[in-house]
């Protein structure tokens, strides 16, 4: 049954493992349009984050800055936006930010491409992949690399509709890191899975829909009656707002 | 195909989910190892053991009317059912059933918006609604009311509210069950029933008056598994003209029970509208090995303490509030503050926020504390990134209530300190919130792991906490799901005689057992020889 315990080891054998063509070869074969769905996300508390956020604006990625609470980025641009429909998501950002995104995005269909942990040791970093088999040379690339920020947009750009989610990677671990999760940096991305979850893809358009009705100012003085019986009444179907008088 | 619920064949299990889906479509019934993954608790003290409790499958119904069919089809097969709204909790448990093999009846799809009356000052939702769904509507819309959000605010306001959680602005609004006001329900029959005036259909005073006629039994649909709330109404809060957040530190230990004494007083005149916080920037403190000798000792003498403090140059207490309203009227409550303050000897005031509303995006950006604003957000992971921040990791939230009495603060975290001293640990403090009108709820962050040796030590300190903190008095008023037996037993006058009349009316409303077996210790008569 739900005994199966989904962990993915950092540190994927590079060896093992197929390399993708270079970043810079991939991206520049990448058509427009690829990017439509797609967001880019950092924490601009820490520089590594706002390396990552220019180097992905200048790659034409659409790119959102937050500062430290993830929430504000998550209610006002990404939760609109899942809402239209399906979104590819890549971001740099602490592990906490990161396992609230991967919480509530999975409420949506979406699931972890890849994570790379950039851990601080000492004066630099050390980058261990977890993922689509197919990224772990990256881990190679950003080691000794001291620009690693910059590569990581590279990498989030270069694929963002061409990998789809490992189903192996469960929720990020938040428990197993105590005094590490605040020294290490994760940059990642999120993508729809073929499936739909609780308010995900065809939900996302009936409530679109809703929310297209709710906005339609209501000013009638008096309240419209609920239904008495167990049938829905069709006036909940929209949300009812009263101004005051 | 997943594995059946305890008690139920391989076969009524499969012809059950068979029918269910035919209710909600093929797409909302979830059954792979995969899917049902995404329920499982992610802070859980039990992880990977064999008691970790799971999930058989999850169904996403989208209307009442799916809900009762549901309702009526378990009930022919004995299936047990776990409603959840966002299930976001994650340190009373998430989403994960408290009965395993229960299937979850995940309530995220139906997240309308029913009614806002601003004029009323009212909502009314489905429990899908989050605070951040809430919040946003008010907001695009221009609606000048606010929510009083969980922190962090991804959770539900039906969820929070049954399961009574706490905010952070006025009075009337931060109990977060005692700010709603009227209720749907799905009983376990399938039977739909609004509480309240709702049950005059006509009524125009469903989401202002709560009680109706009769007996009022809202309550009972709060911590339990006797039905499945479909919609609640809500008391918002009118925005105010402006707010003034500000802070008192006094110096020394001792001064905490004047403290506590006057901001309780000023509590209950209605000067001081927020909830407030009572901290120990002292105690607080890191892990300094002074520190945790004086914190685990059980009892280091004030002037030890004093010279403690004066050494790191800190105040020993701070408490922080917010005034809301007109601000003529906020200054003179701030002044009458003061003068009934002024009496302890180095007591600091400080204004640390000033707003006035309402408050462009770039202003609520930049708002620091914002749930008390009435503002959801998940800053409460945001800042466990800077370094050394505690908890970095899962965890539970041991949560006692205490008399609104310094002494009783200086009690509690000598007594919690020794126990956490006593297991080998660092103590966790310990701030004295004042949620609700006559009590502070002293939350510890305890934290849970991946690996069972860790998690067994965790377990063996939030027993013993409960244990202690109950046997002087301090009785937790919410525990994680793995704890609600123990929980329950602290709630034990006349042989559990409570206990017994939930789990009588649970045969009485439940007769099959379906709903949420087990929650808050409350167990169907044909599961409660197991539990013997």
């Amino acid at each position: 049954m739900q005994t199966r315990r989904a962990f993915v080891q950092n540190g994927i054998a590079v060896a093992a493992l197929a390399a993708l063509p270079s970043a810079r070869k991939a991206f520049a074969a990448l058509p427009r349009e690829a990017l439509a769905s797609f967001k880019v996300v950092y924490d601009r508390t820490f520089s590594e984050g706002a390396v990552f956020g220019a180097a992905a604006a200048r790659r034409g990625a659409p790119v959102h800055a937050f500062g430290g609470d993830p929430g504000p980025l998550w209610m006002h641009v990404l939760e609109p936006e899942l809402r239209k429909g399906p979104v590819t998501v890549a971001g740099l950002t602490s592990a906490p930010s990161l396992f609230c995104f991967e919480l509530l995005a999975r409420d949506y269909g979406l699931g972890v491409v890849y994570r790379i942990e950039h851990e601080r040791i000492g004066g630099g970093f050390r980058h261990a992949v977890t993922g689509h088999p197919a990224l772990a040379s990256w881990q190679a690339r950003l080691a000794g690399d001291e620009s690693w920020a910059a590569r990581a947009a590279e990498l989030a750009t270069a694929h963002p509709r061409t990998l789809a989610p490992e189903r192996s990677i469960a929720l990020l671990d938040l428990a197993e890191r105590p005094g590490r999760a605040a020294e290490s940096l994760f940059s990642w991305m999120l993508a729809p899975k073929n499936r739909i979850y609780p308010v995900g893809a065809s939900f996302a358009r009936e409530s679109s829909k809703n929310r297209e009705q709710s906005s339609l100012l209501q000013t009638t003085g008096s309240r419209a009656k609920l239904a008495p019986t167990n049938k829905l009444d069709e006036r909940e179907r929209s949300c009812r707002i009263h101004r005051r008088g | 195909m997943p594995n059946p619920p305890p008690g139920l064949s391989e076969r009524d299990f499969t012809t059950a989910l068979g029918r269910i889906e035919e209710v909600v479509g093929r797409e909302w019934l979830f059954t792979s190892d995969e899917d049902v993954a995404l329920y499982r608790d992610a802070y859980s003290p039990l992880w990977g053991e064999d008691q970790e409790r799971f999930a058989s499958a999850a169904v996403a119904p989208i209307s009442v009317e799916e809900i009762q069919a549901i309702v009526r089809i378990a009930n022919e097969y004995r299936l047990p059912l776990y409603p959840i709204s966002t299930g976001r909790n994650l340190t009373y448990g998430g989403s994960a059933p408290v009965y395993s093999g229960s299937v979850v009846l995940d309530l995220k799809r139906m997240n309308r918006i029913l009614e806002v009356n601003e004029r009323d000052k009212t909502c009314l939702v489905e429990p899908g609604v989050s605070y951040f769904d809430m919040y946003r509507h008010l907001r695009t819309n221009g609606i000048r009311l606010w929510i009083d959000t969980a922190d962090p605010g991804w959770g539900g306001l039906v969820g929070n509210s049954l399961d009574r959680g706490g905010g952070y602005t006025g009075m009337d609004f931060r109990d977060h069950f005692d700010a709603h006001c009227g209720m749907e329900v799905v009983l376990p029959t399938g039977e739909l029933v609004r509480t309240g005036m709702g049950a005059n259909p006509q009524s125009k005073t469903w989401q202002l008056f709560k009680y109706g006629m009769g007996p009022w039994v809202d309550g009972i649909f709060s911590q339990s598994n006797f039905g499945i709330v479909t919609k609640m109404g809500f008391w918002l809060m009118e925005e105010p003209e402006a707010a003034l957040q500000v802070s008192v530190s006094v110096p020394r230990r001792r001064d905490v029970v004047r403290l506590v004494d006057v901001l309780h007083s000023l509590m209950c005149e209605h000067t001081i509208p927020s909830q407030t916080t009572v901290g120990s920037p002292v105690m607080n403190g890191s892990a300094d090995p002074e520190l945790v000798r004086l914190r685990t000792s059980g009892g280091a003498a004030d002037a030890d303490w004093d010279r403690y403090a004066q050494a790191q140059g800190r105040p020993f207490w701070n408490a922080s509030f917010v005034y809301y309203g007109a601000r003529k009227v906020i200054a003179a409550q701030w002044e009458h503050t003061k003068d009934r303050l002024a009496g302890i000897a180095g007591v600091q005031f400080r204004e640390t926020a000033s707003y006035t509303f309402p408050l462009s995006d770039e202003q609520v950006e930049a708002v620091p504390d914002k749930a008390r604003l009435g503002i959801p957000s998940l800053n409460l992971f945001g800042s466990r990134n800077a370094p050394g921040a505690t908890p970095s990791e899962g965890h539970l939230d041991f949560s006692p209530m205490i008399p609104p009495r310094g002494e009783e603060l200086i009690a509690l975290a000598d007594v919690t300190g020794k126990i956490y001293g006593d297991l080998g640990l660092t103590p966790s403090f310990v701030g004295g919130l004042m949620f609700h009108a006559r009590t502070m709820i002293c939350f510890h962050a305890v934290p849970t792991y991946r690996n069972a040796a860790d998690n067994r030590r965790t377990r063996q300190l939030f027993e013993t906490l409960v244990r202690s903190c109950a046997d002087n008095g301090w009785t937790i008023y919410r525990i994680h799901a793995h704890f609600q037996p123990l929980g329950m037993q602290m709630y034990g006058f006349n042989d559990g005689a409570l206990h017994r009349l939930h789990e009588t009316l649970k045969d009485a409303i439940d007769p099959n057992g379906i709903v949420s077996a087990g929650r808050y210790d409350i167990w169907p008569r044909h599961l409660r020889r197991d539990r013997a």
